[in-house]
């Protein structure tokens, strides 16, 4: 830290290099919270949390007892004193809609959302079949929406500025879009044979839609046009996605190991004919790995996908959580198969990377996060949380702190922290460490330190 | 009444970012060409050195410079893009010298991270593709088609994470990309990517090479024959290409630019974060690369960027230190250096901190900066207003007034210099060996005062005395006619131009006089209802000798000292200098003598003598008074400067053979004569270290100056050290030095005095920073106080952790540590000082 103010001072490190290596080493820092905490008025198990995309002020978490609460995570409600001089600020619900309110869920709240351009709207979806819009000032029902089945998940793009639809994965095999302007469904995209755990708007086209469902499959969705256009393949993987140069036309035709050669160390290594592809023979290098460029890609499986690769399979069993980076080229999954994996965005290809999952949830959805800078994501694992280094797979941190299975994280990159909400109704926060030493040793005491 | 405030730009950027070298104004001229962070100046190689040809503005911070040549096309283009991820292409027009846009865009894209490593700009070196890698994961390609314009631009995905440097490979049929790349076990390595340009995609490339050294950082492309790139480490630089692969051990540095001395790419310059220079050498037999050679040739600043310009000329441009033009030589020196600074430029980047101080206690305040990194740190004086180049100077006493005059009225240089005392008159000229030397003329009455000296037509000088106007012959200097005041009355000013004098004597009465050849002949004659304090007579316009009727009630108390008339940039303006340092200006209607837009600005608080003077060809106006100004106009407007001199009283100007252009400034007890600097310029006066100062203060009382700095020795293991020394605020030499302890830092430093104790004291904070901890948790606070030109520790406390700013506040000290503010008590103990925290 010190190293880094002084080569910001002299120049040398780029503000936005610096910006970013500080707030990275915060994000290894996290630990409970030593001073922020947040009071959560919840009877039942957490399921999903929030912080508003506009202003990082307000948590939306929604929990299993129908309720959903707002809270201030800027400014406190109230203090209290730690002891050692440390003060603890209490950030109790600012709103709570709950089974009492008139139009209140009936059962669990499992998705509880903001609108994306301001806090004045948000959005809940519950066990008891119902989508509903709020408005957060009058904590009103505005809209609401039948579905045909439980909501597992709802989600707005962050990016929309021409549509204003929610994504609803819900028992129902068919994923339903909800057009709040008009108030009626817009699309329903059908594909998935199984429930629907899961939907994430990319964050790089605001009409891609990716769908979790829990057939195991991964299906993205361009909301302009008809069915999906890809399926994620675990099987497919990045290796010889880019043909060598002198074995363009001979691909795939021996397989010999490259460690042999990586064993080597400086030397020079001309690409020969000779390449380990991927999966292992050459059927499967099926066409959606060798896509191009985008506007083949959709004319050449839009609409009417070969089924061979409409089958394709991302998780074994249900995939349980979607999550983009924020720079829209990865997609990490979860799925009940305890695996995560992280996919690239744009050829559509498992990149293989292991992370050290021991063992995920699979009854419910989880909901994931990542950090901006895509180095870590949080996975809720059982009782803790994991943070993964996004590349290599490895545990950087293991939070632990609940006492029950953990159901959703959020991160706020604008203040390093992360929330996190749980079977056993908490709502915990993890902070980066706050030196709080114990400076009240008496300043009598101090004036002996004097040397004159 | 609102008070706005507004910023202006004091001095531009001077740290140099890139540089490229090319043909860019014409086939013919070599140009370099130097980006420094916002402005890119164009300069023209020309024997007798740079010659600079245009500066321009960018608006954004340069990324990427890079210079190129589409086919078919005689000279280069310019391609530049921002951190604002615009781009533009320039070409340069011979016609208007100016430079033309031929393209430009915008290539940031709604997603993506931008990198860590900063933007790679690359142009193919043939020319069929421009290639930025701005967000990590992209690579952005920006296609030519064959007429040399550019086309849609695409992105490419890149999977490579950490991306470190990419370059086009010379000599291949298709585009072709060399990435140095490091991945997530933090292994470095290099891969090529044919570019695709009908896919849109990347194509594996021709060879690739894992695990290289990890301090490997920068790639050089070499041009055919050869077609590798050179890949530089920190402890071996590495030739690779398809089929040969050669490596040599260097000696641990870290190479921060390089420069290609060869078209044909055998010998690079390699400056490290060191300032070391370095040549090497691609040794080869025919085609075919043999080996590396690297040798030391000498020190200079730490490099940004190096150009090898011709001829052994090598332009260094630094970020840390001053920029420099270099020159080869092929023997070393004394010292067995090869390198031979021939040229700095003024570097002031980066300031870690500044003080503003008046040093000569004029008023005005100069900035002192702590400018610099590493090596090349230094203070810097940088002071405003214009300069006075003092050339000659005399030891005289009480002068009332000066004047310069010829020997014959078309002769071009002045060569008398008439200097008016309280009770006589002399006269000084130039001699034949160019020194100044009394003389006399005969017609001039030097037992007297003199009021006002002019030449005038045919030949003759005027003389003002109380008594009486002369007209001496500057050629047999003789009288020739003598006009007296009436009796009774006395001359008490005067004014005159070539042909005209206008006098007041006492009780409002003016007269107006007319030159001949011999003949002063009374003109006219006014009786005014006031007392003259001031009267001006100068030719403005066309119409000279137009009687001008204006009167203007000034107001106040305050009686007028001087009064001129001038024309600047075509706009006639009577400028009015009061007794308490004021300056009226009105603007002049000629055809009309209506005076409007009055203004008053405050100069100085002493009364004001205005006189004209000419510099480069424009007419500015002296102030001459406690704070001397320049008064000059541009754009129409009336801008005052500065003159870095304490009080003058008088002013004329001197333009003689030996001085020309020069300035007579009668100040305190003293005549000299100088030369005037550049209107509005900063000056800026270099104070090297040799060490990175980090902060600094000032203090009044003991005239000195305390700096926290920073020594790096830049030898195997990176040792720092870390003092704080004492300046004298004159001479800027180290007065003394007190050491910190190993891994103790100074943060921050302040000049204060605590409440029920006279004495001043600098106050430092440091920190300890230990190299196994995140955040300092240990710092002190040192007390000093000088004594006899040195620093004496007089209290020191321990505080639990860095202490990043102090501050005097109520007689006490607030301290700022770590996220925490304390604030300290200055309390006396029985046996000496001592401090209590509160």
């Amino acid at each position: 830290m010190w190293r880094e103010i002084r080569d910001r001072e002299a120049g040398k490190t780029r503000p936005n290099s610096f910006k970013n290596r500080v707030s990275s080493s915060r994000i290894f820092d996290l630990q409970l919270s030593n001073y922020k905490d947040v009071v959560s008025p919840h009877r039942g198990s957490i399921n999903s949390l929030q912080v508003d995309l506009t202003e990082g002020r307000y948590l939306l978490s929604g929990a299993s007892d129908a309720s959903a609460s707002v809270f201030d995570i800027q400014h406190a409600t109230d203090f209290e004193g730690g002891g050692e001089g440390a003060l603890i600020a209490k950030h109790k619900s600012l709103i709570t809609i709950d089974k009492q309110h008139q139009n209140g869920h009936k059962f669990a709240i499992s998705s509880a959302i903001w609108y994306t351009i301001d806090t004045g709207l948000f959005v809940t979806g519950s066990y008891d079949h119902y989508i509903k819009v709020w408005d957060t000032n009058s904590t009103q029902m505005v809209m609401n929406f039948k579905m045909p089945g439980k909501v597992y998940r709802t989600a707005m793009s962050p990016l929309a500025t021409s549509h204003m639809l929610i994504a609803a994965g819900t028992e129902d095999v068919q994923v339903r879009l909800c057009d709040i302007a008009s108030g009626a469904f817009a699309h329903t995209l059908s594909g998935h044979r199984d429930g629907v755990m899961t939907v994430e708007w990319s964050t790089s086209s605001e009409w891609v839609l990716v769908t979790g469902g829990c057939d195991g499959a991964i299906r993205f969705w361009d909301i302009r046009r008809a069915g999906c256009f890809l399926v994620l393949d675990q099987s497919q993987s990045q290796l010889g996605r880019r043909p060598p140069l002198l074995a363009r036309s001979a691909v795939n035709k021996v397989s010999t190991s490259k460690a042999l050669s990586k064993g080597q160390n400086i030397s020079v290594k001309p690409r020969l004919p000779q390449k380990k592809s991927g999966s292992g023979n050459g059927i499967k290098h099926s066409p959606i790995g060798q896509i191009p460029a985008k506007g083949s890609l959709k004319q050449r499986l839009h609409p009417g996908m070969l089924s061979s690769q409409d089958r394709a399979t991302a998780h074994y069993g249900a995939v349980t959580g979607l999550k983009t980076t924020e720079d829209g080229m990865y997609l990490l999954s979860a799925g009940s198969d305890s695996r995560i994996r992280l996919w690239d965005v744009k050829s559509g290809r498992n990149t293989l990377v292991n992370f050290e999952t021991a063992r995920l949830q699979t009854s419910k959805p989880i909901q994931l996060a990542t950090t901006q800078d895509s180095n870590l994501v949080f996975v809720p694992c059982m009782t803790s949380v994991k943070a993964f280094d996004i590349w290599s797979g490895r545990t950087r941190v293991t939070f632990r702190g609940h006492y029950e299975y953990v159901n959703c994280c959020w991160f706020s990159s604008q203040d390093q922290e992360l929330y996190t909400g749980g079977n056993d109704r908490q709502i915990l926060v993890w902070s980066p460490a706050r030196l709080i030493s114990n400076e009240d040793a008496s300043p009598a005491e101090d004036q002996d330190n004097w040397s004159d | 009444m609102s008070v706005w405030n507004y910023v202006v730009t004091a001095h531009k950027p001077t740290n140099v970012t890139h540089s490229c070298v090319g043909n860019f104004t014409s086939p013919q001229e070599l140009n370099l060409i130097v980006a420094k962070c916002t402005r890119i100046e164009i300069n023209l190689l020309t024997p007798q050195g740079l010659q600079p040809m245009l500066d321009v503005p960018i608006y954004g911070r340069i990324a990427t410079l890079e210079l190129f040549r589409p086919h078919g096309e005689a000279q280069d283009f310019l391609f530049i893009a921002t951190e604002r991820y615009k781009f533009c292409v320039l070409q340069w027009d011979a016609e208007s010298s100016e430079l033309i846009t031929r393209a430009m865009g915008d290539v940031s894209d709604r997603i993506g991270r931008p990198t860590d490593n900063g933007q790679i700009g690359i142009i193919d070196p043939d020319c069929r593709l421009i290639g930025l890698h701005l967000y990590d994961g992209l690579f952005k390609v920006i296609p030519f088609d064959n007429k040399g314009q550019l086309k849609e631009a695409f992105n490419i995905r890149l999977e490579e994470l950490q991306v470190l440097d990419i370059k086009f490979l010379y000599g291949c049929s298709k585009p072709t990309i060399v990435v140095l790349y490091q991945d997530n076990k933090d292994a470095r390595h290099v891969k090529t990517y044919e570019v695709a340009l009908k896919d849109k995609d990347f194509i594996e490339g021709p060879w690739s090479q894992n695990n290289l050294d990890n301090g490997a950082d920068l790639l050089i492309p070499v041009p055919p024959p050869f077609c590798g790139v050179l890949i530089i480490g920190e402890e071996t630089i590495v030739y690779c290409s398809a089929n040969v692969f050669r490596a040599i051990p260097i000696r641990p540095s870290i190479t921060k630019a390089y420069g290609r001395v060869d078209a044909d790419g055998s010998r690079y310059l390699l400056g490290d974060h060191a300032g070391l220079l370095h040549l090497l050498v691609i040794t080869h037999e025919k085609e075919k690369v043999t080996g590396l050679k690297i040798e030391l040739l000498g020190e200079t600043s730490v490099a940004s960027t190096i150009s090898y310009l011709d001829n052994a000329f090598v332009f260094i441009g630094s970020s840390y230190g001053d920029s420099q033009l270099v020159k080869l030589n092929l023997q070393p020196d004394a010292k067995g250096s090869y390198v031979e600074v021939l040229d700095r430029f003024v570097n002031l980047g980066p300031i870690a901190d500044f003080c503003v101080v008046d040093l000569e206690r004029q008023g005005q305040g100069q900035v002192v900066t702590c400018s610099g990194a590493y090596k090349d740190g230094s203070l810097r004086i940088v002071r405003n207003g214009i300069g006075i180049n003092e050339q000659a100077s005399v030891e005289l006493q009480g002068i009332k007034g000066m004047w310069s005059l010829r020997s014959l009225t078309d002769d071009p240089f002045d060569t008398f210099l008439v200097v008016s005392f309280i009770s006589e008159t002399r006269i000084l000229a130039m001699n034949i060996e160019d020194e100044l030397e009394e003389t006399e003329i005969e017609g001039f009455c030097s037992q007297v005062q003199t009021l006002f000296c002019h030449c005038a037509v045919f030949n003759q000088l005027v003389q003002v005395t109380s008594s009486s106007v002369r007209l001496v012959s500057s050629t047999t200097r003789e009288l020739r006619q003598e006009w007296n005041a009436p009796s009774g009355f006395s001359i008490n000013v005067a004014t005159a131009n070539a042909t005209q004098v206008l006098l007041a004597t006492g009780g409002g009465h003016l007269v107006y006089l007319e030159i001949g050849d011999g003949t002063l002949t009374q003109a006219k004659h006014a009786q005014l209802e006031c007392e003259i304090s001031c009267l001006d007579i100068n030719p403005i316009g066309e119409n000279p000798s137009c009687s001008q009727l204006a009167a203007e009630p000034l107001g106040g108390e305050i009686i007028p000292r001087s009064v001129l008339l001038c024309s600047f940039e075509g706009i006639s303006y009577l400028l009015c200098a009061l007794g308490d340092g004021h300056l009226l200006n009105f603007q002049l209607n000629l055809s009309t003598g209506e005076l409007k837009d009055r203004k008053k600005v405050s100069l100085g608080t002493q009364p004001i003598t205005l006189r004209t003077f000419s510099s480069k060809n424009t007419t500015h106006v002296f102030a001459a008074s406690d704070r001397p100004t320049v008064i000059y106009s541009s754009n129409k407007k009336l801008l005052y400067s500065n003159v870095n001199l304490k009080e003058v009283s008088h002013m004329c100007p001197f333009n003689s053979a030996a001085f020309p252009d020069s300035l007579a400034i009668a100040k305190e007890g003293e005549l000299s004569i100088g030369t005037i600097d550049d209107i509005q310029k900063l000056h800026i006066r270099s104070i090297p270290l040799g060490e990175q100062a980090r902060r600094i203060c000032h203090q009044e009382q003991s005239r000195t100056f305390a700096i926290c700095s920073l020594k790096t020795h830049s030898n195997a293991e990176e040792s720092e050290m870390n003092f704080i020394r004492l300046l004298d605020d004159q001479t800027f030499e180290f007065i003394s030095t007190y050491p910190l302890d190993t891994f103790e830092y100074g943060c921050s430093i302040l000049s204060c005095s605590f409440s029920d104790d006279s004495n001043v004291y600098y106050c430092v904070g440091t920190a300890y920073v230990l190299p196994e901890e995140n955040e300092p948790t240990k710092g002190r606070i040192l007390v000093f106080i000088v004594e006899d030109g040195k620093l004496q520790l007089i209290a020191e406390k321990e505080t639990k952790g860095a202490v990043y700013s102090l501050n005097a506040f109520n007689g006490k000290l607030l301290a700022a540590i770590n996220q925490k503010i304390q604030l300290y008590k200055w309390m006396l103990r029985d046996d000496g000082n001592t401090r209590a925290a509160v």
